[in-house]
């Protein structure tokens, strides 16, 4: 849990400031977008509650399902 | 810039990737000493989705489905641009998922997980980064050294060939209609493949369709190979037949344990599929948001992706039920409804500007 | 070095950790070479009892030289459980190396447990990604424990010492045939068709030999394991045996291809035919509705072990030809009609109807009415080295 917390977040916050300091601001959000969304699925995943993909894929599809067909 | 030859073993690398042991199992299940057969109409739907891709590549030459997409529906662009985005990202994960349980339960079972994936996903980000000549070379090069192998291993198998396994034989050829599933995986997956077709010079598609062609006929006769020699009933039960095959594989009693060849064989294909993929996705975002850099974005995807490999499912058989159920929808909404709703708007609109300028 | 340079050097010294052997790596002298297994299910405490024959790899030829260092060839554990996956794990009670499955050369099971039926056995095995199925099963016509504490004169590891008799027992004899290993059980119970697989029984012994003292001892029929006779297979259960003389028939009757020696009545006594089996083939037809099977089997003559006669004409030699042939049919007619009426399904019929006639309703049933015809073509094609036989008096007869 700490190698998340001590690894992955300084190394999202140094390149972004890297990236800021190049003065890449289209960069940095895009790298921020993705990123961000990385570690907030590993931090699901070291709390043990993993948010399955294909599960939430699924729920979507479904919803979707009634409304297109209907 | 990549030549038709190498887009050619993209398309057939790509395509075999994770199909060699993610479905065969699956398909002989279903259609028994037939299941052969079931990559054939698969790869020949899959030919039919292409031509639709080739058509909407041709109205506007030069550029990929995400520029399409914004050049077509403006803004609207942007929010296709990221369904595609998600699209590849998580095709990318099942892909990685699949070969880190296929490593788990055969060869490697204490390594964890995330070793399989970071360490793909870093390597394949690398060559992507190094641009479309890297990825199209390394390909080219790789190729013989997987397909001999491939082709050697299985070919020693067959001392143990019965013909009475794959009878009877034609009882259900057309078993594939009642699973969509098995008919959209991987052909529809071939897709990302649209992402590189700006970079080839020439004759793509031509090499589009023949890789899609050649990839079925390799499917059908490993699918065929593996009914000959293990049977339907045990291929039926067996997660990974083609494993299996190669670890009853005896050379003269001294070369019993030739299956690792193999492994290595399917995990760089799975490699190849993956660096297709996230060459993709880059691309993706590349043409929707112009980053000046490329290394930043790469690790962010491996940090995306090497998590959602993890959460992409529960476990193999939760997948299974959920595959089955929802991927030939998933895909069908990317690779088919968006490229023809994409290439319906393009026609009416040249259409109406073309009536607008002469008037 | 460039900043560039140094940086990617970096990062490749950083990744080196994902060099993966770290975690399933095994030296080769921290594996126990399993080289035969051995299975038994109390039927009264539903107790597995699993053997394992592990290769002593002290026990090359140098080990053999130097004074005192005669090693046991292999060393056999014993462990029991309830459950297959418990007796995987209790083994390291007392073994000291990790299991290596991938090199077995045989399994061995003992009646009682086949008899009862080995599916589950079956399907834990499948279930284990790295043990091999295409192992050549054999069931011990007698107790296992006494089985795997055998020793072999000559072969001095037991397994390759079974292997290599199968070998030769299926081309010179006929008496082993070619689907006798694991995932042929397998295959032929999940399609309900029969298998027949080889017996091992253990010989009179004298006492508890060590290996040394089995190889130093001329009488080697003595403390050792003799492998023969067939059990008949179905629906993963043992249903019956085969005798030495069944076994040859049955595995004639399914293509086998080797040698074997048939006595043969031939004016007043009996000739001594070596015949090749060149293979056979069935045929499906249709005779008023019902399924008749015609079986053809091509067989070779060679006059080499006829001592007591020798054809010298053209018409004798036919003669000789159509006496092995009728023979032959006969015996094998019988041998058809004595297992069908135990409801063995030696010849196969059922799975040649499966495949030629799938849609017929009643498998079995059809399988059952079957009429069967078996014909032979016998050539004389082999000769012995002699012409002429010496006459005289002085013989047999």
């Amino acid at each position: 849990m700490w190698l998340l917390y001590l690894g992955l977040a300084p190394l999202i916050v140094l390149i972004a400031a890297w990236l800021i300091r190049r003065k890449m601001y289209r960069d940095t959000a895009v790298f921020a977008a993705i990123s961000l969304a990385g570690f907030g699925l590993w931090a699901s995943v070291v709390h043990d509650r993993p948010i399955f993909l294909n599960t939430a894929i699924s729920r979507i599809l479904m919803a979707l399902m009634p409304w297109t067909a209907g | 810039m990549i030549s038709r030859g190498q887009y050619y073993l993209l398309t057939v690398n790509f395509t075999l990737g994770t199909t060699l042991f993610v479905t065969i199992n699956g398909m002989i299940e279903e259609a028994g000493p037939d299941a052969w057969m079931m990559p054939l109409w698969a790869g020949a739907y899959g030919m039919l989705a292409a031509l639709l891709w080739i058509a909407l590549l041709r109205s506007s030459p030069g550029k990929s489905p995400v520029e399409i997409a914004r050049e077509a529906w403006g803004p609207a662009g942007a929010i296709v641009g990221v369904l595609f985005l998600i699209f590849f990202c998580l095709i990318a994960s099942w892909t990685l998922r699949n070969l880190s349980d296929f490593m788990n339960v055969t060869i490697m079972p204490k390594t964890p997980p995330s070793i399989f994936h970071i360490m793909f996903l870093l390597v394949a980000g690398y060559a992507v980064a190094q641009g479309s000549e890297t990825v199209g070379r390394l390909n080219a090069v790789v190729t013989p050294f997987l397909a001999f192998p491939f082709w050697a291993s299985l070919a020693l198998a067959t001392a143990f060939w019965d013909w009475e396994r794959l009878q009877p034989a034609f009882q259900d050829p057309w078993a594939i209609i009642r699973f969509p599933s098995l008919l959209g995986f991987p052909f529809m997956e071939t897709f990302a493949l649209t992402m590189l077709w700006p970079r080839v010079k020439s004759g793509t598609a031509g090499a589009l369709l023949l890789g899609l062609a050649s990839a079925a006929l390799s499917i059908s006769v490993v699918v065929f190979m593996v009914i000959g020699l293990i049977g339907p009933e045990r291929a039926a039960r067996i997660n990974y037949p083609i494993y299996t095959v190669v670890q009853e594989v005896e050379l003269g009693q001294v070369l019993v344990n030739i299956h690792s060849v193999l492994t290595v064989t399917l995990i760089t294909l799975i490699f190849i599929k993956l660096m297709v993929l996230l060459y993709a996705a880059f691309e993706t975002i590349g043409q929707l948001f112009r980053p000046a850099s490329r290394w930043p974005h790469l690790l962010a995807f491996t940090i995306l992706i090497s998590a959602s490999s993890l959460t992409i499912y529960e476990n193999p058989i939760q997948n299974g039920i959920l595959a089955a159920a929802h991927t030939f929808i998933y895909d069908s909404l990317h690779t088919l409804l968006i490229p023809v709703l994409l290439l319906i708007t393009l026609k009416v609109r040249r259409a109406l500007g073309g009536r607008s300028r002469r008037s | 070095m460039s900043r560039r340079s140094f940086a990617i050097a970096a990062i490749l010294a950083l990744l080196s950790p994902l060099l993966a052997s770290c975690w399933d790596k095994a030296e080769i002298n921290e594996l126990a070479l399993v080289s035969m297994v051995g299975l038994d299910r109390n039927p009264d405490n539903g107790l597995l009892t699993v053997w394992m024959q592990i290769i002593n790899p002290a026990s090359g030829t140098a080990a053999q030289k130097s004074p005192g260092g005669e090693q046991a060839p292999v060393y056999t554990y014993k462990v029991s459980a309830k459950s297959s996956a418990e007796t995987q794990l209790l083994i390291y009670k007392l073994m000291p190396r990790k299991m290596f499955v991938h090199h077995a050369k045989a399994i061995l099971m003992s009646e009682r447990t086949v008899k009862r039926g080995i599916r589950d056995i079956l399907n834990f095995t499948e279930l284990m990604p790295d043990a091999r199925s295409s192992v050549p099963l054999l069931i011990a016509d007698g107790p296992l424990e006494e089985v795997m504490r055998t020793f072999t004169p000559l072969e001095r590891n037991p397994a390759e010492s079974i292997e290599s008799r199968l070998k030769l027992l299926y081309e010179y004899a006929l008496l082993s045939g070619r689907r006798i290993e694991m995932r042929d059980v397998i295959e032929r119970s999940a399609r309900r068709d029969i298998a027949v697989i080889p017996m091992i029984a253990p010989t009179p012994r004298t006492g508890n030999p060590n290996s040394w003292q089995v190889n130093a001892e001329i009488d080697a029929n003595l403390n050792q394991l003799e492998v023969g006779g067939g059990a008949v297979i179905r629906d993963y259960r043992m249903v019956g045996r085969l005798s030495d003389g069944e076994l040859v028939l049955y595995n004639l009757l399914n293509g086998a291809r080797g040698r074997f020696v048939r006595l043969v009545p031939f004016r007043d006594g009996h000739l001594s035919v070596s015949m090749n089996s060149r293979g056979a083939k069935k045929k499906l037809e249709w005779r008023n509705g019902k399924p008749f099977v015609r079986a053809r089997i091509r067989v070779d003559i060679s006059t080499i072990a006829m001592s007591e006669y020798h054809p010298q004409t053209m018409d004798e030699i036919r003669e000789l030809e159509r006496l092995v042939e009728r023979h032959l049919a006969e015996e094998l007619t019988a041998f058809l009609d004595k297992t069908r009426g135990k409801g063995w399904d030696l010849l196969r019929v059922r799975s040649l109807l499966r495949r030629k006639a799938p849609k017929l309703e009643d498998l079995d049933r059809a399988a059952d009415e079957a009429e069967i015809g078996v014909e032979i073509e016998a050539r004389i094609t082999g000769m012995g080295n002699l012409s002429r036989l010496y006459e005289g008096t002085g013989g047999e007869r």
